[in-house]
């Protein structure tokens, strides 16, 4: 029993150094772009990387499902600890009711899904971020609220109503709820 | 559809749009950084071992700083209770400044002070920075806290911090010891702990208090001894 274990930490260690080895730079990259400092751009990697192997069982589930996902996840989590840096420093911007959604093309060619994508992308990054903790890392309300020094309640309502904002100006621009 | 399902094209959404933002830093060359030492270290160590790693940063410092804490009360209640009962001069030592050493830990706790005006934290700061540092951050999270980073061009560090001595706070400092010796200084004619690193790669650490002023000092950095005590004997008021 104590040898499987063992011999699945080593395994682990393994795909966590291969994944080191493969992400830093990357993870590197995008923390300087948010942070402009090399200093804080390695302590928002260091932080990222040690979310990550505490968060490890969830790595190698997302991995096992779909390996595509593991970039796109493990960038969520580096703008997080970015964006906790930002806060801490008392740079962050305040929360914004609206925002400027670009407008669809034709709605015809543009599925309900895509649309969605780029509605994601235009959102006021304070609503975004409550949604991406609460679906993509699957934090609960108490520890988003922790993180974003938020209450639990807060968090809730942000997530109810930043899911809301998004199904509502997608029916507002003729994509029906069926599809979304 | 489901809730269920709505959520989750929308977690599929939120990813997708993550790798669109990013698409631009990520397909460009990455960046070669010349990473600093500091950084350097914790890798080779993440590396190593990233579970005990992981786990070894993550402890909560409150689970620490309850072990320490109670050590302490274990302390002052059997060798120091009899003593502080009858002597107030021991009895105002141990309320000004308690440093232990715990395992493989180093405390240092300040008591609470009563001051009508707390000091403008910001106003002390070293007037003697060795040669190729440079002031990269200066952090005041609130009034009771002021920190300093300084780093030079091969990633060394002098972090400076500076907690007020207040009414209704203490400055707690846990730091391993296993990197250090622990020695008791002066500092222009303060007791001061210096932790002089032994460990290639490590920083010393020096701590002290001045009452007068109602501020705790502790200064990390990558520095001999030497040069590690002219900082801090360089810290003045700098509106006099």
């Amino acid at each position: 029993m104590l040898l499987l274990a063992l011999l699945q930490e080593e395994t682990d260690k393994a795909l966590f150094l291969e994944f080191h080895g493969r992400y830093e730079r990357k993870l590197y990259a995008v923390a300087f772009h948010i942070l402009k400092s090399p200093a804080l751009a390695e302590d928002a990697v260091q932080d990222a990387m040690l979310q990550i192997i505490t968060h490890f069982e969830d790595f190698k589930r997302i991995k096992q499902k779909s390996c595509h996902e593991i970039a796109p996840w493990c960038i969520t989590i580096v703008k997080h600890a970015a964006l906790n840096i930002l806060r801490r420093e008392g740079r962050s911007g305040s929360l914004e009711e609206n925002w400027n959604a670009p407008t669809p093309e034709n709605v015809e060619d543009e599925s309900a899904y895509d649309r969605l994508v780029a509605l994601i992308r235009a959102m006021p990054e304070q609503y975004r971020t409550v949604l991406e903790l609460k679906f993509v890392l699957e934090w609960g309300n108490r520890e988003i609220a922790k993180a974003l020094n938020l209450s639990p309640g807060t968090v809730g309502v942000r997530v109810q109503r930043g899911r809301e904002l998004l199904i509502r100006r997608l029916e507002q621009e003729g994509y029906s709820r069926g599809t979304v | 559809m489901e809730q269920s399902e709505l959520d989750g094209m929308l977690r599929s959404a939120l990813l997708d749009a993550e790798r669109a933002d990013w698409a631009h830093v990520l397909s460009g060359p990455l960046p070669e950084p010349d990473f600093s030492p500091r950084y350097c270290r914790r890798r080779r160590q993440m590396r190593e071992d990233p579970f005990a790693y992981a786990k070894r940063r993550t402890r909560p410092l409150w689970r620490q700083a309850v072990r320490i804490a109670a050590c302490i009360l274990l302390l002052a209640g059997i060798s120091l209770g009899g003593f502080l009962a009858v002597s107030p001069e021991a009895r105002a030592w141990v309320t000004q400044r308690l440093s232990v050493i715990w395992g493989d830990k180093f405390a240092f706790f300040t008591a609470p002070e009563h001051q009508d005006r707390l000091p403008d934290l910001s106003q002390y700061r070293p007037a003697y920075i060795p040669e190729g540092f440079e002031l990269v951050r200066e952090w005041a999270p609130h009034e009771f806290f002021f920190t300093l980073t300084y780093r030079d061009g091969a990633g060394d560090y002098i972090d400076y911090n500076t907690a007020s001595l207040s009414s209704s706070s203490t400055f707690e400092f846990i730091v391993d010891s296993e990197h250090s010796d622990s020695r008791e200084i002066q500092i222009n004619g303060l007791p001061a702990t210096l932790l002089s690193s032994h460990t290639e790669g490590w920083p010393s650490h020096l701590l002290w208090e001045d009452a007068q002023a109602g501020i705790a000092y502790c200064i990390t950095a990558m520095l001999d001894d030497e040069t590690l005590i002219r900082v801090a004997e360089s810290v003045t008021c700098v509106t006099g």
